[in-house]
């Protein structure tokens, strides 16, 4: 019963390591997703040249699945340069795919700002660029940071995939080892728990972040409620 | 080697062809996945706090696991514990575990919502618990589950490439022998990424038209 389980944390270092590659491969997927989704939810509110493409890419990335995103990445960098690294391509699609996501989310944080802060900060003559840094940016945190790290952990269990590629990371470690020792049982059963604590880990994070955020909504100016011209329900 | 579009217009009808493994794989799943959120779901709200606490635990680890791990997992343990599905079986599984416990949280959600007057006005006509809940309170909340149901089910379609890892023969799968066979992985890639998102699109549209047909008078 027990001599299995020792026969895998023979292997503790590959999978030590495993866990570090998926960690980092996602922790910089997740940065860059973010800034990539910014700059989509900033075209999607431009002018139609570059908000069709933005809604395009979006409703695609959605709708096609991440295995096939990779693959068409990992082997479209191979062909303009031979020998891309695995990890780079598979840290590249993760990014890519989860921005399309981030920028949903961002889209939707941005509109829970009532129009009336951006009125105000460009009624106090600040460029839009400055309004949204000094004036909406914490306001919206408020909603992109829970919804966002539901997109974050998505993108850390997508990560599994990039073991396809042969990015030499967790689920690439487990089927290694499997192959080696064929003690399936206590090698899954280690995976998923590696895989459990982090995202356990990652869904407590923005906890830390709550207090800050919340008081920085409270700060906020209180919002302005509009009541409907008639009595609800009297439309004709 | 340069883009060959005729590549893509000659691998789509084969890869067509294998778009009803992935949706049927897709709504055997869909369907364990819908049985298993009613029973979850039930089960919740009527086995008392010893049910619950079982259950938080066993969530908790089904959210915390990449869906690939997951398949691997029921394709390698399942056969240990004596429970031989074949890689369609161990595949659908997995999925389906997945979708109970995601789409449970969403039926939680909607019964909720309910009216407690309806409830309780159903209770004081004299009818027993499972009448209240195969009459009022099921037909009530999967109305209200249709954008939920549908978003299930293209992330299940999306989730089924995943399949391919375990050697079932998918849109995906197909990909891979085609383009293990002419070496041309972009254009055939490109096919198939044509061929989920009509699926997808499909559906969403679908969906779009199944909810103003379900929608509750006076709901919004």
């Amino acid at each position: 019963m027990i001599e299995p389980f020792v026969l895998v944390l023979g292997h503790l270092d590959l999978l030590l390591f495993g866990l570090a590659v998926t960690l980092a491969v996602s922790f910089a997927a997740i940065l860059l997703a973010i800034v990539l989704g910014g700059l989509l939810a900033w075209a999607r509110s431009g002018p139609a040249v570059t908000r069709v493409p933005a809604w395009a890419f979006t409703e695609l990335m959605r709708a096609i699945p991440f295995l096939v995103v990779l693959l068409l990445i990992h082997f479209g960098a191979q062909k303009i340069v031979r020998g891309t690294p695995a990890t780079l391509t598979g840290c590249a699609a993760l990014a890519i795919y989860a921005s399309a996501y981030f920028a949903e989310v961002m889209r939707a944080a941005v509109a829970s700002v009532p129009k009336g802060q951006w009125e105000a900060a460009a009624a106090l003559g600040l460029h839009p660029a400055l309004a949204f840094y000094k004036v909406i940016l914490a306001q919206m945190a408020v909603v992109f940071v829970p919804a966002g790290q539901v997109v974050a952990i998505m993108l850390l269990k997508e990560s599994a995939v990039l073991s396809i590629i042969t990015v030499p990371e967790l689920t690439h470690s487990a089927l290694r080892i499997q192959a080696e020792t064929f003690q399936t049982v206590p090698t899954f059963v280690f995976v998923t728990l590696c895989y459990w604590a982090a995202i356990t880990l990652l869904s407590n994070a923005a906890l830390a972040f709550e207090p800050r955020f919340l008081s920085a909504a409270r700060n906020a100016a209180p919002r302005r409620r509009f009541r409907r011209a008639g009595p609800s329900g009297a439309a004709p | 080697m340069s883009f060959d579009y005729d590549v893509i217009l000659t691998t789509l009808p084969v890869l067509v062809r294998a778009t009803g493994v992935t949706i049927g794989v897709s709504l055997a799943a869909m369907a364990c996945g819908v049985a298993g959120a009613i029973a979850l779901m039930i089960a919740e709200s009527q086995g008392g706090s010893v049910v619950r606490r079982l259950l938080r635990p066993i969530q908790s680890l089904v959210f915390g696991t990449p869906p690939l791990v997951m398949i691997f997992s029921a394709y390698y343990l399942l056969p240990r514990i004596g429970l031989d599905l074949g890689a369609w079986g161990a595949g659908i599984a997995a999925l389906a575990t997945f979708s109970s416990f995601f789409l449970k949280e969403a039926l939680r959600g909607a019964l909720e919502a309910l009216p407690r007057g309806l409830i309780e006005a159903a209770i004081s006509l004299g009818l027993r618990s499972p009448t209240v809940w195969l009459k009022i309170k099921l037909p009530l909340i999967l109305r209200s589950m249709v954008p939920p149901l549908i978003n299930e089910l293209t992330l299940i379609v999306k989730a089924t490439a995943l399949l391919s890892a375990i050697t079932v023969t998918d849109v995906m799968r197909t990909a891979q022998q085609i383009y293990a066979s002419n070496y041309r992985p972009l254009e055939t890639l490109l096919a198939a990424a044509i061929v989920y998102a009509v699926i997808n699109l499909s559906i969403s549209l679908l969906g779009t038209i199944l909810e103003a047909r379900f929608r509750i008078v006076g709901d919004r």
